[in-house]
């Protein structure tokens, strides 16, 4: 198991190291000085001393590799740089939003368990009924559809023909928990309902394969009763496969969550990407990127280690 | 070196027939889901070719003494907020999303198929390399890492296709790097390579077409989730540019109106929400038809 986890984590630091550099090739691609076109409004550009001095200011006067190490140095410092947007620290503001953010992602991750799992053990164990065709359906279209049409729908049914939920908006927890839960209700839904496909399709799989093996089918000649079976045999090992889904689904989380805070106008990481995207912020975006992809990486990371000790087969394969 | 015919090819297909893509057409059929995708899929290849034929306004057309008009006789689906025929835009997007989606999926094909063909046959550390590289650009989400090269490159729908495939080779090149690894030892490759078969043909001309069947389920469905990024992306404000039409796009809008006219964002929705469920249930029936593992069971042929 340590030579695994070693392995494992040996991977994980070289695709950290080879993400950094892509963030930072995609934030050199920027066409023209982005700096300066930042600049334009506060500073005359037309006088070379003083473009000279912004250029040395923020390091452009610098070789490329040069520029790396001392943006990537001050990055793990905790200096992730000024937003030109908003003219915050860069850190403060994702500290500020992560909260907003992962409340969303909890309330999301409560809605996908609670649809998925039903849905997927229904789809398995009454195989090629109506009702298997409607859980393969319907999670196939819950990965379809665009969660921000997805939202867009449900404002119109449950906040403007039936005003039960508000249109958009957010309080925080602290301030009113009863409104904050209200606010929340559509967007974790709309996130939950794309999640909760992908894990109906991965439980049926998983619990139709674990169905098949000679053991239940031994369980079954024992004359146990087809609850018992699936409760008592199958549905453990059919739900270790599933944690891998948690690891896929987290990135699309993430991306859901970009569109689903811009439609709710929820001010969390989401809404301040896009923002800062539109802005050409760019000290945001390159934090933003680094920040996502760390996440999906340590997500992946768990899953895989937590993968190899539940499944001692996988650890051989490596 | 005559045509080498292996036993495990899985590019078999249960029914006897001697056309293999007919045949296929007709596996994907029996699959109930897989048959409305089709006929979906084909109903928006009829439309997006003879948009010109069938929308019934031009799409352009400005009318700004009838903005977001109801639903009527003249206008079937209403009309924007510049008083243009929202039937005829949408017919119109049908051409931008199709084409989005379709391009950005091959393009990502052709490109991931090769790198992945060349990780998977090579080994060692070339594959190495090339394999962390594709798992370092997994870590980005897709419509996170799209919208971030849209903003860099500026937005367009050229740069939409490109931010595409700059991520969607790493999906194919995974997938076929996989599937060569399991062709690469059998019999047939190895007598190739003895008798001394250059590796690039061995590559395209022996291990390629074995490797086709899951490509085209992974084709199919990323023509899906493209259509589903572009209108992401559009809706966002990134992709097309006015006075192009565009699902995304007419949704976005629509949305400010929402009160005064439902329709103008619940039609473009549909439009979208069909094109890629279409795709992903031809995906899906594609991959029952093709996985010999999966067969029997349910769809036992004839």
């Amino acid at each position: 198991m340590g030579k695994y986890i070693g392995i494992r984590l040996g991977h994980a630091l070289v695709i950290l190291a080879i993400v950094v550099v892509l963030v930072f090739i995609i934030a050199r691609i920027i066409p023209g000085d982005a700096i300066m076109a930042a600049m334009a409004g506060s500073v005359d550009l037309h006088d070379p001393s003083v473009v000279e001095r912004v250029r040395h200011q923020y390091g452009l006067d610098q070789s490329i590799p040069v520029q790396f190490v001392v943006w990537l140095a001050a990055f793990l410092r905790g200096d992730w740089g000024t937003s030109i947007g908003t003219g915050q620290k860069v850190l403060d503001m994702f500290v500020q939003r992560l909260p907003v953010t992962l409340e969303l992602f909890l309330g999301a991750n409560l809605w996908a368990i609670a649809i998925g799992i039903p849905a997927g053990i229904l789809g398995a164990v009454k195989r090629n009924s109506a009702a298997d065709v409607a859980v393969t359906a319907g999670a196939i279209i819950g990965v379809s559809i665009p969660a921000f049409w997805e939202a867009i729908l449900l404002i119109y049914l449950f906040a403007v023909l039936l005003p039960i939920f508000p249109p958009s908006g957010y309080v925080p927890f602290s301030e009113n928990p009863l409104l904050n839960l209200r606010a929340m209700v559509l967007p974790t839904f709309v996130l939950g309902t794309h999640a909760g496909g992908l894990i109906a399709r991965y439980v049926r799989s998983s619990l139709l394969e674990v169905l098949g093996q000679d053991y239940v089918r031994t369980a079954r000649a024992k004359g146990f009763s087809e609850a018992a079976v699936v409760a008592r045999h199958a549905l453990k090992p059919g739900m270790i496969p599933v944690v891998t889904v948690f690891g896929l689904f987290w990135g699309g989380l993430l991306a859901g969550a970009f569109l689903v805070e811009v439609v709710f106008a929820i001010p969390g990481l989401g809404r301040m990407s896009v923002d800062a995207i539109f802005q050409k912020d760019y000290a945001v975006m390159q934090a933003m990127l680094i920040v996502v992809s760390l996440n999906v990486l340590l997500v992946n990371l768990l899953v895989d280690i937590l993968y190899g000790y539940l499944d001692p087969r996988v650890r051989v394969r490596g | 070196m005559t045509e080498v015919v292996h036993p495990t090819a899985v590019v078999a297909v249960s029914v006897a027939s001697r056309n293999p893509a007919l045949a296929l057409l007709r596996a994907v059929a029996r699959h109930r889901l897989a048959a409305f995708g089709l006929v979906i899929i084909a109903a928006l290849i009829i439309i997006a070719i003879f948009a010109p034929v069938l929308a019934p306004y031009n799409p352009f057309q400005q009318d700004l003494y009838r903005v977001l008009a109801p639903p009527s006789r003249i206008h079937l689906l209403g009309t924007d907020n510049l008083g243009r025929d929202l039937l005829s835009r949408l017919i119109y997007g049908t051409r931008v999303s199709l084409f989005v989606g379709i391009v950005s999926s091959l393009v990502s094909a052709v490109i991931g198929v090769f790198v992945g063909l060349v990780a998977g046959f090579r080994g060692g550390m070339v594959d190495a390399i090339i394999m962390r590289i594709t798992d370092a650009f997994l870590c980005f989400p897709p419509l996170i890492f799209i919208l971030a090269m849209s903003a860099v490159l500026g937005p367009g729908l050229q740069n939409v296709m490109l931010s595409f495939a700059l991520f969607g080779w790493t999906i194919f090149a995974r997938l076929a790097r996989g599937q060569v690894l399991q062709v690469r030892e059998l019999p047939f490759i190895e007598a190739a390579r003895s008798v001394g078969v250059p590796a690039t043909r061995i590559m395209f001309r022996h291990i390629l077409p074995n490797i086709m069947a899951p490509l085209l389920v992974a084709i199919t469905i990323t023509v899906g989730f493209a259509i589903l990024l572009e209108s992401g992306v559009s809706f966002l404000g990134l992709g097309v540019q006015p006075p192009t039409a565009s699902w995304g796009k007419e949704l976005r809008i629509g949305f400010t109106y929402l009160e005064a006219a439902p329709l103008f964002s619940i039609a473009p929705g549909v439009m979208i929400s069909l094109a890629v469920i279409s795709f992903n249930f031809v995906g899906d029936g594609l991959r029952d038809a093709l996985d010999p593992r999966l067969r029997g069971a349910n769809r036992v042929p004839r």
